[in-house]
């Protein structure tokens, strides 16, 4: 995962998803911390990709995944902050669910470990810079172009990032 | 633990990514040499860079994969980008869960009731078999419905009138639902693992006329048509006057296991299939 490899051709949409669906879904679910959003993520980055592929320029293919992957996230993070926050009903009670469904019984079983849950409450770009460094392998350079930041911003995310995981998981 | 006043300790982290230049190293390097504090951040930060480094690959859902490669097959092939599902992806079920509940769409409304001549050379519909399957393993009844529409039976009406293949335990799987349109029926079956549906039809298998990509084989006395896509096995084979195809993203030998204990039709095939196309057709009033 931490090697990105070399493509000198394009591949087409239904190479993207058979050779990088797993790559891509580790991506999304590192960076969403949940599988629901993972999917959803996924399939919003084949569409973004579609849409790309043509403008492709030969290089590290995952590299050009995960900033699709990343924008894509980020995008969903800001507009989830726009969204107005809808105020609970008196009953709430009444009206919230009691008890877990199978899907998400089976979810809770499958929590990932206190690191998951710690890379999970970072900052969102704090988490994409740690998750493009350690889990995608790309350089800061790298990093710098798929966010559109400066490399000291970059150094800086994933300091920042890695120090808050060092506190939470001590 | 922290660095000593003046120094900026991003320069750790860039260190330990090799991302620093010379000065910088050299900076770093002095540090490390007089400064157990500084020794101790770097240890901590790169115990944590360790750890990130080898978290594993994360396994999509059951089928997520295998639904993302058959949409994007089949968009491409229509010249179409991907439509994103209503919820904004495939749900993909878990592979313990069952099967999702069925639903009738507006879509089969329209699905006729015709029904294939008894015993007449067929060519199943392997491809829209394929897709139907793995498309409601990613992502329940609509979503194979998308695929190739059917419409859902009780298990009464398919104890009554669906015969061998929607038998309700098969080879160790326990049949989950049942669907029917035309003249074939979909039996689906789960071990708690997989899926696998099971497509019955009247007639006999016109073997020549069979797409390409698959292949011929003899298991035993069995002759059967194999084809393989996206980790899914497909069957085609052949008893008394009525076809099989089998499904599922599970090994060939736990297919063709299931294959050879379906039973033989019986001479009321013909009239069992008119039944069911009756009796779903009464149902949704077509």
């Amino acid at each position: 995962m931490n090697e990105s490899r070399e493509v000198d051709e394009v591949p087409t949409w239904e190479d993207v998803a058979r050779r990088y669906g797993r790559f891509l879904y580790t991506v999304a679910y590192r960076l969403t911390g949940n599988h629901e959003e993972a999917q959803d993520l996924v399939q919003e980055v084949l569409l973004r990709v579609n849409r790309g592929l043509a403008a492709y320029q030969p290089g590290s293919f995952e590299g050009w995944l995960s900033r699709i992957a990343t924008n894509a996230f980020l995008d969903d993070v800001r507009r989830k902050k726009r969204r107005p926050v809808v105020a609970l009903p008196d009953d709430a009670e009444r009206v919230l669910p009691g008890a877990v469904g199978a899907d998400e019984a089976l979810d809770a079983s499958d929590l990932p470990d206190y690191l998951e849950h710690a890379l999970r409450g970072l900052p969102p770009e704090f988490r994409v810079a740690v998750v493009l460094c350690d889990v995608v392998g790309l350089s800061y350079q790298e990093i710098s172009e798929a966010l559109d930041v400066p490399v000291g911003t970059v150094r800086s995310r994933i300091h920042r990032g890695r120090s808050s995981l060092r506190d939470v998981l001590k | 633990m922290s660095p000593p006043r003046g120094f900026d300790p991003e320069l750790l982290t860039a260190y330990l990514d090799d991302e620093v230049n010379d000065v910088e190293r050299h900076t770093v390097d002095q540090l490390l040499a007089t400064d157990p504090s500084a020794q101790a951040l770097l240890g901590e930060l790169a115990g944590v860079r360790s750890l990130l480094r080898s978290m594993p690959v994360v396994d999509p859902p059951f089928g997520f994969l295998e639904r993302l490669e058959l949409d994007a097959r089949r968009q491409q092939r229509a010249g179409l980008e991907p439509v994103p599902h209503p919820s904004g992806a495939p749900r993909v079920r878990g592979r313990r869960s069952v099967v999702a509940a069925v639903s009738a769409t507006a879509g089969l409304m329209a699905v006729a009731i015709g029904l294939a001549p008894a015993a007449a050379a067929t060519v199943p519909p392997v491809h829209s078999y394929m897709e139907r399957h793995m498309a409601m393993t990613a992502g329940g009844a609509k979503a194979a419905d998308a695929a190739m529409p059917m419409a859902p039976m009780t298990m009464a009406d398919a104890d009554a009138h669906g015969g061998g293949v929607a038998m309700a335990n098969l080879a160790g799987m326990d049949r989950q639902n049942v669907f029917a349109a035309h003249d074939a029926m979909q039996v689906v079956y789960a071990d708690g693992d997989y899926l696998m549906s099971i497509y019955a039809q009247p007639g006999t298998v016109a073997w020549n006329a069979l797409p390409p990509g698959g292949a011929i084989r003899t298991v035993g006395t069995e002759q059967v048509w194999e084809f393989h896509e996206g980790g899914a096995t497909l069957m085609v084979m052949e008893k008394g006057t009525e076809v099989y195809t089998l499904v599922g993203a599970i090994p060939p030998e736990a297919v063709m296991g299931a294959g050879t204990s379906l039973p033989d039709s019986s001479p009321s095939l013909t009239h069992r299939a008119r039944r069911v196309a009756e009796v779903v057709g009464q149902q949704f009033g077509w």
